[in-house]
C-alpha cells in the first residue's frame, strides 16, 4: 500500500514567483492605493476577483525559519527537553 | 540542482528551532526551492502537547505555542491514515521490543514511508533498522552533518 502521488497532489497549492513589468506595477499600485489595499492585497484581489479561487501569499523562507526558531525562544534546557519530549509507548 | 522533497522528523525540527546552523542553512536552501517545510501529524501532536502540558504546570508558553501554530500553518502535514498504519504496524511487528517503544519514530517513519518521501533525520541508530525491513521502504537522509 502506498500513496506517494496523493502526497503531492495537484489540487495542493504552489507558491511561485512574480515579476511585473514597471509599468503594470505603477498601475497596479495606483490602483491599490485609491482601494486603500498593499500591492500584494490588490493583486489577490484581482486574481480572487477574476478566478474566483482562494489565493493566498507564501511566506518567505526567513519568515518560516523565524517562526521555527520562535517556538523554542528563550526557554530553558529543561523546559526545551519538556516541549519536544518524543511519543513514547507507556 | 533540484532536490526532491523530504520529511522532517521531530528531531530535526527541534534542532532546527534551536538554531543549529547546518539544519538551518539546509532548511533555507530547501525552502528556496520547496516553499514550505514537510512534517507529519505526529511531529504536530508531539509539540503541541508539549505546549499543553508545559501550560497546564504554570509555564508561561502560551506564545510559543501560538508561534508553532502559525509555523505549522506554512508547512505540508502529512497526516496518519490507514496506508501510514498499515506501514506502521509493519514496522512495530518487525522491530524488538525495546525499539517498539519509540512509537512517535515508528509512526513518523510509517508516514514517510507511505507517501514515498525520504525522512530527514539526525537519529540514524534508532531509524536505520527500519529502512531494513520489507514492504516499508524508507530512506533517511541527515542535515546535520
Amino acid at each position: 500500500m502506498s500513496h506517494e502521488k496523493r502526497a503531492l497532489g495537484a489540487s495542493e497549492a504552489t507558491a511561485r514567483t512574480i515579476r511585473f513589468p514597471a509599468r503594470l506595477r505603477s498601475r497596479i499600485s495606483a490602483d491599490a492605493e485609491r482601494c486603500g489595499r498593499s500591492f500584494e492585497a490588490q493583486v489577490l484581489a484581482i486574481l480572487r476577483r477574476h478566478y474566483g479561487e482562494s489565493v493566498d501569499i507564501a511566506p518567505t523562507p526567513s519568515l518560516i525559519l523565524a517562526l521555527v526558531e520562535a517556538s523554542l525562544a528563550g526557554m530553558s534546557e529543561s523546559d526545551r527537553g519538556l516541549v519536544t519530549a518524543r511519543l513514547e509507548a507507556e | 540542482m533540484t532536490a526532491s522533497v523530504v520529511v522532517l522528523d521531530s528531531d530535526t525540527l527541534s534542532e532546527l528551532s534551536r538554531g543549529n546552523a547546518r539544519v538551518r542553512a539546509r532548511a533555507a536552501e530547501y525552502l528556496t526551492e520547496h516553499g514550505a517545510l514537510t512534517i507529519t501529524a505526529i511531529s504536530v501532536f508531539e509539540r503541541l502537547r508539549g505546549y499543553r502540558e508545559a501550560i497546564r504546570n504554570g509555564k508561561p508558553f502560551d506564545e510559543h505555542l501560538s508561534r508553532f501554530q502559525a509555523l505549522a500553518a506554512t508547512c505540508r502535514v502529512l497526516p496518519v491514515d490507514e496506508v501510514v498504519a498499515d506501514h506502521a504496524a509493519i514496522l512495530w511487528a518487525a522491530l524488538s521490543k525495546r525499539a517498539r517503544r519509540a512509537l512517535g519514530d515508528i509512526l513518523i517513519a510509517a508516514t514517510a514511508s507511505a507517501f514515498g518521501l525520504p525522512l530527514v533525520t539526525r537519529n540514524q541508530r534508532d531509524f536505520l533498522p527500519m529502512t531494513q525491513i520489507d514492504g516499508v521502504p524508507l530512506t533517511l537522509t541527515d542535515w546535520s552533518r
